[in-house]
């Protein structure tokens, strides 16, 4: 409902003392730490340790989370879907020699890892070599044999498709004498022996035949032995390989330990990133940051434990503390909608707790079903339960289960039950023609009060109304907002002839639409009456709004153009109005796409695949339609509250609360060292 | 003349009207989706990881897509065509429903690919602030509405059109 009262803490502390302070005020999660101001000049900073601890934490993290991805494969934990949380006393934790376990798992995982790369790459340079060697099993002499004194004996490969025949017939022509080794779809493998004289006149003869050389190694020796070293070699390799994965798995068995260390060390380089905010000489540390006004006393507690001068004030002029949103726990999980667009100013008015009804209202309105409204609770509600996230998430998947609520509600006032599903049955399934006059498909196509569909304008009627009611919220806001700053003439100038004007126009509204077929219901005289009055109230608006928009101008200038203002604003108002029919488009598109699947279901054959068929296009469809349609219910419910009802009073550019706090991917803190 | 007058029947027209919602809003889809894959395409050369944030962008073109087809659905359902009494329908009355799939047919074409321009722009930010992604999604979903508004003009005038 209001924005947290912030005071400024300023510590002055024994620079041995800033890392268990930090800490702390970490722990307690209630302290911004801002950079201090101060002329630096004056004093010799002496920040280089923090630099360094921050280095080696962060090296250690890295090592860390690179062994925790790694592992993860071989866990035998059980799985989930979501986070996994630790309960966690830090100082036990080290005092255990828990961390050093961890490093000293981290360091063996690396170093494993490492040679199992190593292990690959031997294994695949094996493999390729015993490949090189299968066509030249066959041949009996050492490979790596090169001739004589006075011969050369060359290996090599012809291309695959060379007559056989041929070729050792012109080898024979040339002086050489070829033997044909072996002989598949890659080539034809050949030792070729010939006299070093005749070198010149074979490389021609070789480069015309596309004749390429293979050189075996030193001392690879006869191919049998060849092959038989290198498939021991392999035999070796897998062991090691199956050792090594064994080890892996050993090491996998402290995967919670070092999914604790990587909580602590990235709280520890937090920490450093806080510290450096402090300014620190070699023997004295100041520390600067903001507190909400009810954490002082805990704060102040906790800082009594150590030698330091400690003083809690109220923010200076011109300072500007960070914003945090106070408010009830239905309102708290529609923050975030907030933050999308920016915080409030520090001292403006909070909007959250109306904002959150009209978000929930509008939402349901733009996307009214049963069916899909509970089918959104649930995925929200399951998801908390697997995923286990982190409060800002919780907080989102809660304000989207609230919102499927909300859906149900307006879902049995308009009948919308995944789309017109049940009279979809009724018809179809169970024979019952016109099911929508019988009494029980009158309920569920028609809703208590209209159904969008059938009634589009009388919706696009009460989309306005909805409309209306918000943009005078949020007018009232500025109102209140405007007397409470001491301007109370202004306050009330500046609002009333727009509501007068409105109230004119509903007056008129039943005459206008009625007038014009878009109410189903009987037309009244007293409509007309009050339409005839209704003409003169809304003139009477608009002249009011002409003198009185000006009034705290200066000058009859001032105040004759804060009147030209102020009939110009209504263009602005009648678009904002309009705006609203957004609810109608939206609302009536998610309930055709239903119809739509219920009608292509309704279509399936009959017998049990036909059966099966309809079902699966029943389930595809909605889920599609639910896909389709939940994105543009957000965004044109918030794009209402940001544009349209923001637009009336809201002061932003609010600095957020960034509380200093534990690395929480993994672990809870449970317990502060005890005294 | 008289092949003319065979062509251009009520029913024809009427399919015509399914036809062009279908094709455009299609077109329109189609084009814009694969402008956003292609942006992806760059992403995940760098970091395959982002792919699953890139979906949501991706996919948002589509819906003009099925917006076309569901525009056409109930074209084909209401000139009868689907219970055969769509060859009762007079020249006029197809022409009425080939009308009727203007909206969603252009709407939906041009709004496919600006938003795709707009999804696309997305995926930068998403390589450059993967954080900020939401906003870019949020972003690219306000094109999204003027294909709403084409497919809520085109059904109402499909339901509430009393056509002979």
């Amino acid at each position: 409902m209001s924005l947290s009262t912030m005071k400024k803490l300023t510590l002055l502390s024994y620079s041995a003392d800033v890392d268990a302070i930090v800490r702390k005020l970490m722990n307690l999660r209630c302290v911004d730490i801002r950079p201090v101001e101060a002329d630096k000049t004056a004093l010799v900073p002496d920040s280089l340790h923090v630099e360094e601890e921050k280095r080696a934490a962060e090296e250690s993290l890295a090592k860390v989370q690179a062994a925790i991805s790694a592992l993860s494969p071989y866990s035998t934990r059980k799985k989930t879907f979501g986070r996994r949380v630790h309960r966690v006393d830090p100082t036990a934790f080290s005092k255990q020699g828990q961390d050093k376990k961890a490093l000293s798992v981290a360091e063996k995982t690396q170093a494993t890892i490492l040679r199992v790369k190593e292990l690959e790459e031997e294994e695949t340079r094996y493999r390729n070599f015993l490949e090189s060697l299968e066509p030249w099993l066959e041949y009996d002499l050492p490979l790596d044999l090169s001739g004589s004194a006075k011969t050369v004996l060359q290996l090599g490969s012809f291309p695959a498709g060379t007559d056989s025949v041929a070729l050792l017939h012109a080898l024979s022509e040339e002086g050489a004498y070829g033997d044909l080794v072996s002989e598949d779809d890659k080539g034809l493998f050949v030792a070729v022996h010939y006299f070093k004289g005749d070198s010149d006149r074979l490389a021609q003869f070789f480069a015309k035949q596309g004749y390429v050389k293979i050189q075996f190694p030193e001392g690879t020796g006869s191919p049998q032995t060849a092959f038989a070293a290198t498939e021991k070699e392999l035999g070796r390799i897998k062991e090691e390989l199956l050792h090594s994965e064994e080890a892996l798995r050993d090491l996998a068995e402290d995967l919670d330990l070092l999914e604790i260390e990587s909580d602590l060390l990235e709280t520890t380089v937090n920490a450093c990133l806080q510290k450096k905010k402090l300014l620190q000489t070699k023997n004295c540390a100041l520390l600067s940051g903001w507190v909400p006004e009810v954490r002082t006393d805990a704060v102040l507690d906790a800082l009594s434990k150590f030698e330091c001068a400690c003083d809690i004030s109220d923010p200076e002029e011109g300072e500007e503390p960070p914003v945090l949103l106070h408010n009830n726990k239905f309102a708290t999980n529609f923050e975030w909608v907030i933050g999308m667009y920016s915080y409030p100013k520090y001292g403006a008015y909070d909007p959250t707790f109306i904002m959150s009804i009209f978000y929930f209202i509008i939402f349901g309105l733009m996307f009214a079903d049963v069916g899909y409204g509970l089918v959104l609770t649930a995925i929200c509600l399951v998801g908390v339960k697997l995923l286990n996230p982190k409060p800002n998430l919780r907080r989102m998947l809660y304000m989207f289960a609230l919102c499927g609520v909300s859906c149900a509600i307006m879902g049995v006032l308009f009948g919308g039950w995944f789309g017109d599903l049940p009279t979809a049955i009724m018809e179809n399934l169970l024979g019952i023609e016109n099911a929508k006059e019988k009494p029980i498909g009158y309920f569920f196509s028609h809703g208590i009060i209209i159904n969008p569909i059938d009634s589009s304008m009388e919706f696009l009627v009460l989309s306005l109304a909805v409309g209306q009611v918000h943009l005078m919220a949020g007018m009232a806001i500025n109102l209140v907002e405007t007397w409470k700053k001491g301007h109370p003439i202004v306050a009330l100038c500046s609002t009333l002839p727009y509501w007068v004007l409105f109230a004119g126009l509903d007056l008129m509204a039943p005459n206008l639409f009625g007038g014009m077929g878009m109410l189903r219901l009987s037309p009244s005289p007293i409509w007309a009456q009050l339409a005839g009055i209704g003409k003169y109230v809304a003139l009477a608006g608009v002249i009011l709004l002409f003198l009185l928009k000006g009034v705290g101008k200066k000058g009859f200038m001032g105040w004759l153009a804060g009147g030209l203002g102020g009939l110009y604003s209504l263009i602005s108002y009648a678009s904002d109005l309009l705006s609203y029919s957004r609810i109608l488009a939206l609302g009536l598109v998610a309930g055709v796409i239903a119809q739509v699947v219920n009608l292509l279901t309704a279509m399936g054959s009959n017998g049990v695949g036909g059966f099966i068929l309809m079902l699966i296009v029943l389930i595809v469809g909605h889920v599609l339609n639910i896909a389709i349609n939940l994105l543009g219910t957000f965004v044109h419910a918030a794009r209402l509250q940001y544009i349209e009802f923001f637009g009336k009073f809201y002061e932003d550019g609010g600095d957020p609360f960034t509380p200093a706090a534990p690395a929480d991917n993994y672990t809870e803190i449970i317990s502060e060292e005890k005294p | 003349m008289e092949f003319v007058t065979s062509i251009f029947t009520g029913q024809n027209l009427a399919i015509l009207g399914a036809a062009v919602a279908t094709l455009l809003a299609g077109i329109g889809s189609a084009k814009g989706v694969s402008k956003v894959a292609k942006a992806t395409a760059g992403l995940i050369s760098e970091d395959p990881n982002k792919y699953g944030k890139s979906m949501l962008l991706q996919a948002l073109p589509m819906t003009q897509g099925i917006y076309g087809l569901v525009t056409a659905f109930m074209i084909l359902l209401n000139a009868g065509v689907m219970d055969g009494t769509a060859s009762n329908l007079s020249v006029a009355g197809g022409f009425y429903f080939f009308v009727a799939a203007l909206p969603i047919a252009f709407g939906g074409l041009y709004s496919a690919i600006r938003q795709a321009d707009v999804a696309a722009a997305g995926i930068s930010v998403l390589a450059k602030k993967p954080d900020a992604v939401g906003k870019a999604v949020i972003s690219a979903s306000f094109v999204e509405l003027y294909a709403i508004l084409g497919l809520l003009i085109s059904l109402m005038m499909i339901l509430f059109g009393n056509v002979a």
